[in-house]
């Protein structure tokens, strides 16, 4: 089982949204990591088929998946960023109406609702409309949607936006469960998401992936890079305009705990830290930082 | 060309003894690995278009329904309010804008997948976008008949007109009406459906007018009339097929 994603490119108008991305895809769960606007969505619209790429090509087991047609939408599962539901559904309605868009015979529809109800604890809502759920149980029923007929490359594009942190590893644990002997891949600007249970993880940016690995390799790309400094209270303005500041922990007697990133240690009294994936991306997308400060 | 290709050329341009071990083992080998391959049965189109029609059917002709109820309501308050003579004059007009809102009328029900952000999971599904839009338009179709079948009966039924003229004055700008819809389909993302068809729908309505205004009205369904309906119905088929290629799937 092999996804390959080559050279492609989407070109719009006025901008170039996906840039010769080249991937190959292995079972196991993939991270794509990028800020808004990288291109990720983007690239997995072309994967699911419905954007066509201005160039390149995605083999699946080696026959483009233009040539598949309906089997590889027959072994493919997505999720879209943004997804909504037609007011009138019910839970059991939706996925009922979307068993029938994946062909899945009734019976079959049936026993997969049944199972993914129960899995993602959306039992007790089935007859509930989706208009009146929590955005998180949305969330939960369209990734249920996405899993109805069992696919062997699965493509979330943003899977956790609106989920709490207990649906998080929920979530979390119920992919590395799946992703055992299939292709998972998941975009996301959550670091923590993909951190654990990414096989490898490629960063894209500007349409391009700029690095790519395991997460291990990822991480040590930024040793000697994350250092912890503590500072007074009143130094922090000044030293957020200085330095890539990742995190702030008050401590005792008015000082400051800081996390920082730079090539070498700028805060008096800096030492090395144990780098985390969420610095490398921190560190290649610092405006994500000030956004969240 | 790569290294393996240009020895597989060659290799197949080589006129060599075919060992029948090979074959036989070259035949299971494909066999076995055919066989572990999951089976997966689906649904034929036939079963998933009975499916869309409990999910999508019944709701389409409901809203047709309205729409032909409106229209009724309305031509019957048209004659209530002006005299026989004028409106057995007024009568194509009324009928044209009848066979466009036909059509128009169904556009909120196709727009429905944009405008609930179901479309981008719709398309990619095993029955495709295109499969789905075919349901669709066959579900609209059979309103879309039913609606001017009954428009027409209730015309020839008030003795207003006769067969062929009730005929010829709803079906051609319904055609039209059509074409113009499934070309937008055909050639447009379902994103510019609305407007675009507002555009088309209202430029009919004002052609439909001005043929009023100049009395411009063929008073009989003949030879040329039929041939036209035959024109925008094949017509109508080109596009439906053309829908394949097209950008229907496609999101922007």
């Amino acid at each position: 089982m092999e996804l390959i994603i080559e050279h492609m490119t989407k070109r719009f108008q006025d901008k170039t949204a996906v840039d010769d991305v080249s991937l190959q895809l292995m079972p196991g769960v993939w991270g794509l990591l990028g800020a808004n606007g990288a291109g990720k969505t983007t690239l997995m619209r072309m994967i699911a088929g419905i954007l066509r790429p201005t160039a390149g090509e995605i083999r699946y087991d080696g026959v483009e998946i233009g040539a598949l047609g309906a089997a590889w939408r027959n072994v493919f599962g997505y999720l879209p960023q943004e997804f909504g539901f037609y007011p009138e559904f019910t839970v059991k309605n939706y996925l009922e109406y979307i068993t029938a868009l994946k062909g899945l015979p009734k019976a079959e529809g049936k026993k997969r609702i049944d199972t993914l109800l129960d899995t993602l604890t959306l039992g007790d809502v089935r007859d509930k409309k989706i208009i009146k759920l929590s955005g998180g149980m949305k969330r939960r029923v369209g990734i249920a949607q996405a899993l109805l007929n069992e696919p062997e490359v699965l493509v979330l594009d943003e899977p956790t936006s609106g989920l709490d942190p207990g649906e998080r590893v929920r979530f979390r644990n119920l992919l590395s469960e799946f992703a055992q002997d299939r292709i998972v891949l998941i975009s996301t600007h959550i670091v923590s998401d993909v951190e654990y249970i990414a096989t490898r993880n490629a960063i894209m940016k500007d349409g391009k992936i700029i690095s790519s690995g395991t997460t291990e390799e990822l991480v040590r790309e930024m040793d000697g890079k994350v250092w912890t400094a503590c500072i007074n209270a009143s130094d922090l303005m000044r030293y957020e305009h200085e330095v890539c500041v990742v995190s702030v922990r008050n401590e005792t007697d008015n000082r400051i705990s800081i996390r920082y990133l730079a090539e070498t240690p700028l805060i008096p009294l800096s030492a090395q830290a144990e780098p985390r994936l969420e610095d490398l991306y921190l560190w290649l997308f610092p405006q994500d930082v000030h956004k969240e400060g | 060309m790569n290294e393996l290709e240009k020895r597989l050329s060659a290799a197949l341009r080589t006129d060599i003894e075919i060992d029948p071990t090979h074959i036989n083992r070259t035949i299971l080998d494909v066999q076995e690995a055919c066989a572990a391959q999951p089976y997966r049965p689906r649904i034929g189109f036939k079963q998933f278009m009975l499916l869309q029609a409990r999910f999508y059917g019944v709701r389409m002709w409901l809203w047709q329904g309205l729409v032909l109820t409106a229209m009724l309501t309305g031509l019957n308050l048209v004659k209530i309010n002006i005299t026989l003579q004028y409106l057995l004059r007024m009568l194509p007009f009324l009928l044209g804008c009848c066979g466009v809102a036909a059509i128009t009328a169904t556009v909120p029900m196709l727009y429905r997948s944009i405008r609930y952000q179901m479309h981008e999971t719709e398309c990619a599904c095993y029955f495709s976008g295109v499969q789905l839009l075919w349901a669709r338009l066959l579900f609209m179709g059979i309103g879309v008949l039913l609606t001017l079948i009954v428009t027409v009966g209730v015309v020839i039924g008030q003795c207003w007109l006769g067969t062929g003229c009730a005929i010829l004055y709803v079906c051609v700008p319904c055609l039209m009406t059509a074409c113009g819809y499934l070309a937008i389909l055909a050639h447009t993302e379902l994103e510019r459906l609305p407007v675009l068809g507002s555009v088309l729908s209202g430029s009919l309505v004002l052609v439909l007018r001005v043929m009023l205004h100049f009395d411009w009205y063929p008073q009989q369904f003949g030879i040329g009339s039929g041939l036209l309906c035959l024109a925008l119905a094949l017509l109508c088929v080109a596009q439906v097929r053309h829908l394949a290629d097209g950008t229907y799937t496609a999101v922007s």
